[in-house]
């Protein structure tokens, strides 16, 4: 039996990391794009089969039909392929599509993009060397340090007719002002646009920036390479490429168009949903900013202090409640009779944050109004717990924890240390904190979007309670 | 001589009346803040206080009433001690579930009022609060904007607007506990007010009834429903009713 995820904006980029975890857990998704308007239906079909026929092979999976038939018809149908999310109501099944020994984890599938069965996932090609671990921040000082020195030898070759810059970049390196490049290479490995031009020299600290980011930048970066599902990846990268047109179909994943703060686009998607899917077995509901436009934005952070002085307005104000508490309450509004159906899994899923919690969130990074409309938004999962849980609603409330350096002053440990974090010596420590999240950002997204996979899709042991929960499992007080 | 000057938003009945009243009774000069001109119990309320009440046009719902009202004041004193935030709105069509169609322009109107009102007030007023002796703000909130103990299925608009309240308050408790200010928030318990509308008869006290209660919390250092007066902890926000039980957020 099918089943049928809905995301309320798949081109966020939690939402698309999201999407492309439940597809490679078999489930089907349906999305609004509010991106996409009025696009509908006019997508290349050949492209988009292109696309499918990639991702399929990829998988090793030859189920869908490698060219020819248009996503809209086909995808309708969602054609089987491969074993379906309806094994989870037998959890000893050896498919185990959405059931693993833990939550959020499950061996029988690659975790990760889903978007190829080669490069995404732990010990395949697309990691390189795998150790198992995480760079430290030491051993990777000491090999950027390694490598700047191969560097500054290549540089001293190339600037051989300069002999005296030559001898300076062996003798004083930190003076030598032909070497400039090489020694931001030290401090900066991700970047290591000083050394672009010493080829092999440069390679090696981008190496260290992709092995720490090994989840998110590289596979997805191939990915983007050659596959028409880049589009839809790109649309889930910060700081990928930019985003254009509509977002490609595949087999399981479909887009309707949706600017759900137009009235009626959501009753509107509400009857496209019933066309595509007869039911909505998971309803997620990613309204707003999941992820900060600037992460850890320390402009932000000041503007917020200020409230009524900081860029904070009446109409910001009522304009978060809309993005954050009323969207979703029209969206469950408006898809909940297409939940209602006996067989169908029955959850809702709110995507929020810890700056809505009252005890622990009133930080001075969160803008006032947000929060509020964010803890609107808890209170409103809480009614329809008590209320749709006696027709058998299971709900889920979780904080993706991206939300800057809050997210990441309280998450120590969640991934490795950002290249070039530790290299500035004593000072670095302070304004790390500041200005950026330990993990590069799309690693983060796709860490917290594996987590939430398996927290939306998998029975929790106690459906009793509603509880705010984070990315690693822990617990937020309202 | 005027000693204490405190602000009180809705107070053409109800609560609010009690409260701006409990206030004179103790020497205070009272602004009150008054959303119905028609309404006549202010208005006697004043000839009993000549010069101690002022009645002051306010909607908390507008940035523009609430600045001038703010200006108002301050034409007559250049300190206030205490701000109590008291106005708030209830729709009639709380008990609508989901699987109703909801009116989210009354949601929205029920935000304005009971969530960014109080948020306004405080900022307009934050001058004047600045310079007064106690820096005391109040909040009435409610029971309903307890997220760990809702029991209700409907009441959207009501329950997110003051869950949302009580995330405003935190907020401003975080920026502005620093300063000296200090903050209490305060569930009055269900009483026989207009809200709706029309005076509820079937709730369990008249409004005098919690606004005792409401101003030992709100003037007092202390817990007086205690067995022993403890001092309040004022740098933890807590939302207590009228028997002086602390609500969970």
């Amino acid at each position: 039996m099918d089943r049928t995820a809905w995301i309320l904006n798949l081109r966020e980029p939690f939402g698309a990391a999201l999407g492309r975890e439940l597809v490679s857990r078999g489930w089907n998704v349906i999305g609004g794009d509010p991106g996409a308007e009025g696009e509908t239906g006019e997508r290349s079909v050949s492209a988009s089969s292109a696309g499918e026929a990639g991702l399929e092979q990829g998988r090793g999976e030859g189920g869908y039909a490698s060219a020819g038939p248009a996503p809209e018809a086909e995808g309708a149908k969602f054609s089987p392929g491969r074993p379906r999310a309806g094994d989870i109501e037998e959890p000893g099944g050896a498919s185990g599509w959405t059931h693993g020994p833990h939550i959020g984890e499950n061996a029988d599938i690659p975790s990760g993009t889903g978007a190829s069965g080669l490069s995404d996932f732990e010990g395949s090609v697309g990691y390189g060397p795998e150790s198992g671990e995480r760079p430290k921040p030491g051993a990777q000082a000491e090999s950027a340090g390694i490598e700047a020195g191969e560097a500054r030898e290549a540089e001293a070759v190339s600037e051989a007719s300069d002999e005296s810059g030559a001898f300076a970049a062996v003798d004083e390196p930190g003076t030598a002002g032909g070497t400039a490049g090489a020694f931001e290479a030290v401090d900066e490995p991700g970047a290591a646009s000083g050394a672009a031009n010493l080829s092999g020299a440069a390679a090696g600290p981008e190496a260290v920036g992709s092995a720490a980011d090994r989840t998110g930048i590289a596979n997805d970066a191939e990915t983007a390479a050659d596959s028409p599902a880049a589009d839809f990846t790109a649309a889930g990268e910060r700081g990928g490429a930019e985003v254009s047109g509509a977002l490609p179909e595949h087999g399981r994943l479909h887009a309707l168009p949706l600017a759900a703060g137009r009235p009626g686009a959501l009753e509107e998607a509400a009857r496209l949903t019933a066309d595509l899917a007869g039911r909505i077995d998971l309803l997620v509901l990613n309204a707003g900013e999941i992820v900060p436009a600037q992460p850890a934005d320390r402009s932000e952070a000041s503007s917020a202090l200020g409230g009524e002085e900081g860029g904070e307005t009446t109409q910001s104000r009522l304009s978060d409640y809309e993005t954050y508490a009323l969207t979703p309450l029209r969206a469950v509004s408006a898809l909940l009779p297409l939940m209602e159906d006996g067989g169908g899994l029955k959850r809702i899923c709110f995507v929020s944050s810890r700056e809505g919690s009252i005890s622990a969130g009133g930080g001075e990074e969160s803008p006032v109004g947000r929060a509020m409309a964010r803890t609107a938004l808890h209170m409103q999962a809480k009614l329809l717990f008590n209320d749709l849980g006696r027709d058998g609603y299971t709900f889920r409330l979780y904080d993706p924890g991206l939300n800057g350096r809050h997210g990441a002053a309280a998450a120590p440990g969640s991934s490795a240390p950002g290249p070039g974090a530790d290299t500035h010596g004593g000072s670095a420590s302070a304004p790390a904190e500041h200005s950026r999240p330990a993990a590069s950002l799309p690693a983060s997204i796709a860490e917290s979007a594996r987590f939430a996979a398996g927290f939306f899709a998998n029975p929790h042991a106690d459906e009793e309670r509603l509880v705010l929960t984070g990315s690693r499992g822990e617990e937020w007080p309202f | 001589m005027i000693k204490h000057n405190a602000v009180v938003t809705g107070a053409d009945r109800g609560l609010g009346l009690a409260l701006a009243e409990g206030l004179l009774v103790r020497g205070w000069r009272v602004f009150a803040g008054s959303y119905l001109p028609d309404w006549p119990q202010l208005k006697q309320l004043e000839e009993r206080y000549p010069g101690m009440l002022v009645r002051l046009p306010l909607d908390v719902s507008s940035d523009t009433s609430v600045l001038a009202a703010a200006a108002a004041v301050e034409e007559r004193t250049r300190s206030i001690d205490l701000l109590i935030n008291n106005a708030g709105v209830i729709t009639d069509k709380s008990e609508d579930s989901i699987r109703a169609p909801q009116d989210y322009e009354d949601i929205l109107r029920v935000y304005q009022v009971n969530s960014l009102g109080p948020v306004r007030m405080t900022e307009a007023f934050l001058p004047l609060l600045e310079r007064g002796e106690q820096k005391r703000i109040c909040y009435v909130s409610s029971e309903a904007g307890s997220i760990g103990k809702a029991e209700r299925t409907a009441w959207f608009a009501y329950c997110m607007s003051k869950a949302a309240l009580n995330m405003g308050i935190k907020s401003l408790f975080s920026r502005l506990r620093p300063d000296g200010y200090t903050f209490r928030v305060y569930h009055p318990g269900w009483m026989k007010t207009y809200m709706s509308g029309e005076k509820n008869e079937q709730a369990e006290l008249e409004p005098a009834e919690s606004a005792a209660p409401a101003l030992d919390y709100f003037l007092g250092a202390a817990l007086p429903w205690d067995e022993k007066p403890r001092a309040v902890d004022e740098d933890r926000l807590v939302m207590r009713d009228w028997q002086g039980r602390e609500w969970p957020w």
